[in-house]
């Protein structure tokens, strides 16, 4: 174990640093870093990250991270979990699963995310513009999320506001949260509810933090329009709806809904036309 | 057809009724139908209520919407999340309703607090004794507003909305009344007054604001009230498969839909801006109508002169700035006067004192500075 107080210079192999003050991290093999002040590290290897402080990176291996500060990363770093809370700014940065955000965690900023970006699963967990470049398999959004571009995964769960001109995946779902307007919404799965129950399928999910049930409060969410092989939405309105097999719930207001195999409209909800493909 | 009669405690399910009498403490756990439906005592009803007669000489607690030809109230009426819709509504006593009353004829002296207010002929007086039965004065009146659901006066009968042909009322409280014919007396308060007939109000009343309707906004209105869409939504509503709250919601998500390929400046904002109302000062940029980001590239090119103090300052570009009682940072270069904390530039700085660390990518020009400095180009400190 290594304590470090005031400004350090570290290279080699290392079990445990506590640093308060900025450290600097060159050529290292280091087993866990808790640190108070800026870090960097540059062209090491680090299991274990906990620093409140801005941290500069450059070609680092990381394990588990938890940043509370803003974060520039150089050339190619790879993490497992990577937890930030602050401006991230990565050239390439692939983990496993990266994290924006503490629950219950305010700010008054609005931190940002710029660089690329290569995680299976992203959790959003406060607001963020998604502007830069990225390659998520998961996203689950527990915090409101804009976005300028169209929204491309393989699962998305938007439980929280959502303010984008499309999102595109093979399974959506999307929670009826107040304010969330999305131009269009593809996938395979598109289900719109007010309750989120977690199920199988993403409780299999690699993530960082448990999602438990969620409620809306019944608000009516809008979307542009809706395209799926399965489409099951309540509490929306939009203009068009299309799938195989299409189930529209209570309080819904569609002003087309074009069907293949079967159509369910509850009583509830007013459609304008319904059409047979 | 089955005939309840309830004395003392008891629960009924639901179902259709020849008549209905509860006395005493009972609750309704399901939908009823009822001939006659007589209310004495302590009622609660979970399960929507549809009758010819409903009378309560009691305290009536409705949760879910009521439907009836004639409703005789006197004593208490309280509807939190329903409606009541009826052809008669006389009452004695004391109604709240956080939703909507809907009737043709609506004759009422007592003390009210209704959100809106839909009918024909409405009656509308305020009698003191009706406020001093249930004490909303004093200590009480916020737990009395907490469990109507609604605040109630013990001045005056409060309506939120009220649109019909013909109003009269006194001692009464609007915020919009819309009617044909209007009688105010008793230091009757309206907000906005939209009418397009005779108006008789008297001195003691005060109308902020009368809008005479003419002709041709009633002519304007009428294609809005054609859509199918929303005659539909009203048809479920008056069906009763939605209740006014649902109907509203419906309504109001049909106002702009989304379309699809990029977000302009008006949904941008009507969607909420992406930082919390906290009284900051913001300078921002829009590239065409998109909103420019810290980590745009265009950022970075912009400068801000700001004038005045200012307590932190953080600038996606370059700044000029007097003094700074914070800290400062910016993605280009920074010129100021004093700073009272640390500053970060991208580019260089050109500073009076700094009670701070110093952190550039360019050079560095101050008078002093506490902190440590660190700097990608040339550091000069002293006058």
């Amino acid at each position: 174990m290594t304590i470090a107080l005031g400004d350090k210079y570290f290279e080699g192999t290392y079990k445990r640093i506590f640093a308060a003050g900025d450290i600097e991290l060159v050529n290292s093999k280091i087993g866990s870093i808790y640190a108070a002040g800026d870090v960097d590290i540059k062209r090491s290897e680090v299991k274990k990250v906990r620093a409140a402080g801005d941290v500069n990176g450059e070609e680092v291996t990381l394990g588990s991270a938890k940043v509370v500060g803003d974060i520039e990363l150089k050339g190619v770093c790879t993490a497992k979990d990577f937890v930030a809370f602050g401006d991230v700014s990565a050239e390439y940065l692939e983990c496993k699963c990266l994290r924006f955000g503490f629950p219950k965690a305010k700010t008054n900023n609005a931190p940002s995310l710029s660089g690329f970006y290569k995680a299976e699963t992203f959790e959003l967990v406060m607001p963020l513009t998604l502007s830069c470049e990225y390659e998520f398999q998961n996203i689950i959004a527990t915090g409101e999320m804009r976005a300028k571009a169209e929204i491309v995964c393989t699962n998305f769960y938007g439980l929280a506001k959502i303010f984008a001109p499309a999102v595109n995946a093979e399974e959506v779902f999307i929670l009826t949260s107040d304010g969330t307007e999305i131009g269009e919404v593809a996938g395979t799965k598109v289900t719109v509810s007010k309750r989120f129950e977690p199920d199988r399928a993403f409780r299999k999910l690699p993530k960082t933090l448990a999602v438990r049930d969620a409620d809306s409060r019944g608000a009516i969410i809008k979307i542009g329009s809706i395209e799926g092989d399965k489409v099951s939405v309540e509490n929306v309105c939009a203009d068009s709806i299309s799938g195989i097999d299409v189930e529209i719930g209570d309080l819904c207001v569609v002003e087309e809904v074009a069907y293949k195999n079967s159509i369910r409209i509850s009583e509830k909800a007013v459609v304008g036309r319904i059409v047979r493909l | 057809m089955r005939k309840e009669r309830i004395e003392g405690i008891g629960s009924i399910v639901g179902g259709e009724y020849e008549s209905i009498e509860a006395e005493g403490l009972a609750k309704l756990k399901g939908d009823v139908k009822a001939e006659t439906f007589t209310i004495e005592g302590f009622f609660k009803s979970k399960g929507r209520i549809e009758a010819k007669t409903l009378k309560i000489e009691g305290v009536h607690r409705a949760f879910r919407d009521i439907k009836a030809e004639e409703v005789i109230i006197d004593g208490i009426l309280k509807l939190k999340r329903a409606s009541l819709m009826a052809d008669r509504i006389k009452c004695d006593g004391v109604i709240t309703c956080t939703e909507e009353i809907n009737t043709d004829k609506f004759d009422f002296e007592g003390v009210c607090s209704i959100a809106s207010l839909v009918g024909d002929q409405i009656k509308i007086r305020y009698a003191r004794s009706s406020g001093d039965k249930i004490s909303i004065d004093g200590k009480f009146a916020r737990l009395i507003s907490s469990y109507f659901g609604r605040k109630l006066d013990a001045e005056k009968c409060i309506v939120d909305s009220v649109e019909c042909t013909s109003l009269t009322a006194s001692g009464t409280k609007f915020k919009t009344v819309r009617a044909h014919s209007v009688q105010l007396s008793d230091y009757c308060e309206v907000d906005v007054l939209y009418v397009d007939g005779e108006a008789e109000i008297d001195s003691t009343c005060v109308v902020r604001k009368i809008i005479k309707e003419s002709a041709q906004v009633i002519v304007k209105e009428e294609p809005k009230v054609a859509s199918p869409t929303l005659t539909k939504i009203m048809d479920l509503y008056k069906e009763g498969k939605i209740n006014a709250d649902e109907a509203e919601k419906m309504i109001e998500a049909l106002k702009e839909l989304p379309k699809g390929g990029g977000g302009s400046l008006g949904r941008m904002v009507a969607g909420g801006l992406p930082w919390a109302d906290d009284g900051k000062l913001r300078v921002v940029a829009f590239l065409g109508h998109e909103l420019l980001e810290k980590s745009a590239p265009e950022s970075k090119t912009i400068e801000v002169t700001y004038n005045g103090e200012a307590v932190d300052v953080d600038v996606y570009g370059s700044l000029s700035c007097g003094d700074v009682e914070g800290n400062v940072s910016a993605g280009g270069s920074v010129k100021c006067s004093n700073v009272g904390g640390d500053v970060k530039a991208g580019g260089s700085i050109t500073c009076g004192n700094i009670d701070g660390n110093v952190n550039a990518g360019g050079s560095v020009t101050c008078s002093e500075v506490t902190g440590e400095i660190r700097a990608g180009g040339g550091v000069r400190v002293g006058k």
